[in-house]
């Protein structure tokens, strides 16, 4: 935990534990020393974003339930792209550190402590199968397991049982091994090995090891009958070590995780003023700012807002607070700025924005009001200062100047770059709405709030929620597992998926994306509609139409406004729609 | 760490299951029960009141010495190495009258435990671990108070077999039903014994619809509760059932443990479960086995003849007369019959077809109603967890009020449910022995002391519950002392070793 501190020394990040092997993956570390040296904040902070990175990909892949061969090959690219230094060294350094850094980051809790370790366990794990087979037995033989394979004695006598469990996993090819060099012990094989005493050793040497360990040390083995178990004992094959090495790995990290918890106070209060804050934050950050992609609309107007959301182009967290304004014209501070921000992401303009909220809130507020509340949240999200030419607009400031100045004005400031950077504030991305705040004595808290609905809603009012936006009633029960299992972004992409009748590749980390999706998806059927026979040119055009009209403010029942599942739907829909 | 998620968990498992009696510390599940529960097993109304037998009970009858020793594995002894603290660190849960349950208790000595039962005649008493301190003070030692031991439970419930059993459901259990369980416990016994080399394991009758497995060896219970669901993932085959077809968790091949399970599964199948059970007898109960078969053609085609076979030759499938009767080889049980007629059927099927794939599958499929109908079914949620409370050996169940007694799992197929010794009975067998005698009550009283259960129809229980689990149970409890002991003798001498340096 002191590395920080610590005074410079030429090696950073000690050594490979293996110098002699090559290869990328190789300097597989049980991070049992902290490593010394110095790191810039730049770097403390980059590093650590890139290893979570590559945790919360592994983790989703997990979760969507892709094969271990296929998160493999996912890892393997992932490592690639955000762990590789520009020489082996370096990777080294990166590895070591980022891991030291997500140790003290996620050591506080014991929710974070027991993410980390299932995270780092799975990465070990893929990184130790993706080394040879020569090197997995050197790595495991330099842990100094206290493990020893089986006496061919021993082997002869279960070869049949071994070659059984490998039978009943599938491994077909390994099972054959087994039973024929079990066969070389007799007499039989011996005629053999005179005859062709070449071969017949070549098949000595390679003969299958099996290792005899207490079954409590290899729990996912025994848990899915991977094993031979005979009186406590499991037999592990020589492929299957990872799991007694990935088993000492976790033990070690647990331990480590358990003495940061110790640790950590007193490194807050050393660090209060530089690192304990960043490592404070990091659990909470999105890893997925570097690569947002690009929300593909243009402006659009207030008007068109009603049409977008009954055309369910809008995530659920953003469709309940829409519903939310449009019944009660009423939205607290947080829902107001996750809102706001959305709709500033998909390409409403400032002023658009200001018409919406006028109009949302025009009914119970007064004029006063409104400006004196919303039109400065409005223009904060924006971005504006409160001197440009807006305020000549809206009355915005009846707050004496002093309060004014003493409250605002730094952020104002901030956000125009006088403070700080200059920064246009962006949209929340979901792990910030997920991690937003949301109780309060409002009735409907999770609308006026904001938040995430598959967080906050009880499985009754998401089943409610989701029905009412016609999503597929089997797509809802699988959407509130996923929200019952706290998975709340794959919650929403399974909606996606439910409401739209297509699936959602790329994952959702900001409701643009999923707005987007939503609209690419519903214009690419259009563009298919349209090609699919001669009428369906002037069908595309009334399905752009549509999407215009909509912005005039007209409100279109929703059974008719339903994405079409298939190009014939698409002519239901539009042969419904009055032109 | 007992969260509330935790017991929500549990809580949930429990409504899905319509689970086990004794597993929970939640006051509100059990009232529900308490409604499921009552009209099949009315308890009885007329003589003693409930509350005054189980006083008779706890102050006679409970094997209370015998089941602290248990609890103490040693501990309780003067060896050097023993641990005093050992048996106040492990919790006990009463359940008091009108369902209110007095969570983490624990006791020094029997004495104090046959004093508190005598004072809070609880109707039930659940079992917890041993905690890192005395659960009373847990609130002092806050983070660090944490579950360090517990047996390794296993919990089958009737209720898990509703969707297969003929006879009844629910609450429901007769001799016609055992056979599911007789089987469950001789194929898991094997397992924990052979594959897991557990030696010390408990076999209990839970008072209604259910058995509880104890697995005491030091090894089982210092097992971390990954491990225990590993446990659980092993022996474990059906992973769910699904439109009324049980999901298995096996392939074409057999794990070794699943091949032994077979060979016991197979003789059960035919000498027990179809003939007691007549799964083949009704359309019902035939066309839901039948379901398991891949093929079409071969399923209706059975069915149709069966139609018109009409009833079995002991209508209504008696147990005793349908079992007498196989027994007899001048007859076989309509099911047994209908059964080698369809593993013939499927068998010349599969030899039809062309393909080796196909015809194994349509073979496999005969295993998979096997295992489907009769590998165990266990309540997992129970296992998994060390601070999984359960319901101790010899309570009396509150509605039955049949006695939890141990189940020899050699005999388990002569095991009869309706045999078991009920609370009435044995209090009844009591008074008659002290009218017999003659002598005062007082007296009797005070020569019956704390083992009044001799001569009852309890003894031979407990006796086996001492002979064949406790006393192995004490002799390598002692040699895990002896070997502490002596570790702690060498780290000594060690130590001494280093000083005189």
């Amino acid at each position: 935990m002191n590395f920080i501190n610590s005074a410079p020394r030429p090696v950073v990040g000690g050594t490979p534990t293996s110098q002699a092997s090559k290869g990328p993956y190789l300097e597989l570390s049980m991070y049992k020393e902290v490593p010394t040296g110095e790191i810039s904040l730049e770097e403390f902070e980059e590093y650590a974003l890139d290893r979570l990175r590559v945790l919360k990909a592994i983790e989703e892949a997990k979760l969507r339930s892709k094969s271990e061969d296929t998160i493999q090959a996912d890892v393997e690219t992932l490592l690639k792209k955000h762990m590789q230094g520009s020489s082996r060294q370096q990777t080294y350094r990166k590895d070591v550190l980022s891991h030291h850094i997500l140790r003290l980051a996620y050591c506080r809790t014991a929710d974070l402590r027991s993410w980390l370790l299932a995270q780092e366990a799975l990465l070990f794990k893929f990184r130790f199968k993706a080394l040879g087979r020569q090197q997995q037995v050197e790595f495991f033989s330099s842990m100094g397991l206290p493990y020893h394979a089986i006496s061919d004695a021993e082997f002869e006598e279960l070869a049949g049982q071994l070659a059984a469990v490998l039978n009943a996993c599938g491994e077909w090819d390994k099972a054959k091994a087994v039973t024929s060099s079990s066969r070389r012990g007799d007499t039989h094989g011996l005629q053999d090995i005179g005859r062709s005493g070449g071969a017949a050793a070549a098949a000595v040497a390679s003969r299958p090891l099996f290792y005899k360990v207490p079954f409590q040390a290899v729990p996912d083995l025994v848990g899915s009958r991977r094993v031979l178990l005979r009186a406590g004992q499991a037999y592990v094959g020589e492929d299957q070590v990872y799991s007694l090495v990935v088993g000492a790995f976790r033990s070690c990290l647990s331990a480590s995780l358990a003495e940061a918890a110790r640790a950590w106070g007193a490194f807050s209060a050393a660090e209060a003023d530089r690192l304990a804050p960043l490592v404070d934050s990091l659990p909470s950050r999105s890893v997925y700012g570097s690569d947002n992609r690009k929300v593909p609309v243009g402006e659009i107007s207030a008007g068109q807002l009603a049409g977008l959301v009954a055309g369910r182009n809008f995530p659920l967290c953003m469709s309940v607070m829409y519903e939310r304004l449009a019944s009660e014209h009423h939205l607290k501070h947080w829902g107001l700025q996750q809102f706001t921000l959305f709709l500033k992401s998909i390409g409403l303009p400032l002023e658009q924005a200001l018409l919406f909220f006028r109009q949302q809130f025009a009914p119970r507020t007064p004029g006063d009001k409104f400006n004196k509340e919303y039109v400065y949240s409005v223009l904060y999200n924006y971005g504006l200062a409160l001197n440009s030419s807006y305020l000549l607009l809206f009355v915005v400031c009846r707050t004496p100047g002093d309060k004014f100045n003493k409250e605002y004005a730094y952020n104002v400031r901030y956000n125009y770059g006088q403070e700080g950077k200059r920064q246009d504030w962006s949209e929340w991305s979901c792990v910030k709405i997920i991690n937003q705040e949301v109780g309060g004595a409002c009735a409907g808290a999770g609308e006026c709030n904001g938040g995430c609905p598959y967080k906050t809603y009880s499985a009754e009012q998401l089943r409610a929620a989701l029905s009412r936006l016609n999503c597929n009633d089997k797509v809802i029960r699988e959407v509130v597992d996923k929200a019952r299992g706290k998975h709340y972004q794959l919650a929403c992409g399974l909606a996606f998926e439910g409401i739209t009748g297509s699936p959602q590749e790329t994952g959702i980390n900001k409701p643009s994306e999923y707005y987007a999706s939503s609209i690419e998806l519903a214009t690419q059927r259009a563009a298919a509609a349209a090609g699919a026979n001669g009428a369906g040119e002037q069908q595309g055009q009334q399905q752009q139409q549509q999407g215009q009209q909509a912005g005039g403010g007209a409100v279109q029942p929703q059974q008719q406004e339903g994405p079409p599942q298939t190009p014939a739907g698409q002519r239901a829909v539009a042969a419904g729609t009055p032109a | 760490m007992e969260t509330a998620t935790e017991r929500q968990d549990a809580k949930r498992a429990k409504t899905e299951h319509q689970a086990a009696e004794g597993a929970e510390p939640m006051a509100v599940d059990d009232a529900v029960q308490q409604k499921d529960a009552a009209p099949p097993e009315q308890q009885q109304q007329t003589g003693p009141s409930m509350r005054f037998l189980m006083t008779q009970y706890y102050k006679k009858l409970f094997p209370v010495q015998q089941m602290f020793k248990w609890l103490c594995y040693g501990n309780d002894s003067s060896h050097a190495a023993a641990d005093g603290s050992f048996s106040s660190r492990r919790e006990l849960c009463f359940t008091l009258e009108g369902d209110i349950f007095v969570r983490y208790q624990s006791y020094k000595s029997w004495t104090d435990l046959a004093t508190d039962l005598a004072r809070k005649v609880p109707s039930k008493i659940d079992i917890g671990p041993v905690y890192t301190h005395d659960p009373r003070q847990r609130a002092k030692y806050a983070k660090d108070f944490k579950p360090v031991q517990r047996e390794l439970v296993i919990d089958i419930d009737m209720t898990d077999y509703d969707e297969l059993r003929t006879c009844g459901s629910g609450g429901h259990i007769c001799s016609r039903c055992w056979p599911f369980i007789a089987v469950a416990i001789q194929v898991l016994d094997t397992a924990l014994r052979e594959d897991f080399g557990f030696q010390h394991i408990l076999w209990v009758y839970s008072g209604r619809r259910g058995v509880h497995c104890w697995v005491a060896d030091e090894g089982a219970r210092l097992l971390a509760d990954d491990v225990r669901a590993s446990v659980v993932g092993y022996l474990s085959v059906i992973r769910g059932v699904e439109g009324g077809m049980a999901k298995l968790g096996m392939g074409m091949v057999k794990h070794p443990a699943l091949e032994r399970a077979e060979r016991l599964l197979r003789s059960a199948w035919r000498q027990h479960l179809l003939p007691e059970q007549c799964l083949l007898d009704e359309p019902q109960h035939y066309n839901a086995l039948l379901q398991y078969i891949p093929d079409e053609e071969l399923r209706s085609s059975l069915a149709a003849k069966w139609a018109k076979g009409g009833q079995g030759i002991v209508p209504g499938g008696n147990r005793r007369a349908s079992a007498a009767a196989a027994a007899a080889g001048d007859s076989v049980s309509l099911s047994v019959r209908r059964w080698d007629e369809l593993e013939k059927a499927v068998k010349e099927q599969a030899s039809r077809l062309p393909s080796g794939k196909a015809a194994k599958a349509l073979e496999k499929s005969l295993d998979d109603i096997i295992f489907a109908y009769s590998y165990p079914r266990l309540d997992v949620e129970v296992t998994k967890k060390m601070n999984h409370l359960l319901k101790a050996p010899f309570c009396v169940h509150p509605k039955t009020g049949k006695v939890c007694v141990p189940i020899d799992p050699e005999a388990a197929w002569d095991f009869d449910p309706d045999d078991v010794p009920t609370v009435q009975q044995l209090v009844q067998e009591i008074n008659e022995q002290q009218q017999d005698a003659g002598a005062s009550p007082q007296q009797q009283q005070q020569a019956a002391g704390a083992e009044g259960w001799r001569g009852t129809s309890l003894e031979p229980y407990i006796a086996a519950f001492a002979s064949s689990f406790l006393s192995p149970l004490a002799a390598s409890s002692k040699a895990a002392l002896n070997e502490r002991a002596q570790a702690a003798a060498a780290e000594q001498r060690t130590q001494r070793a280093d000083v005189s340096w």
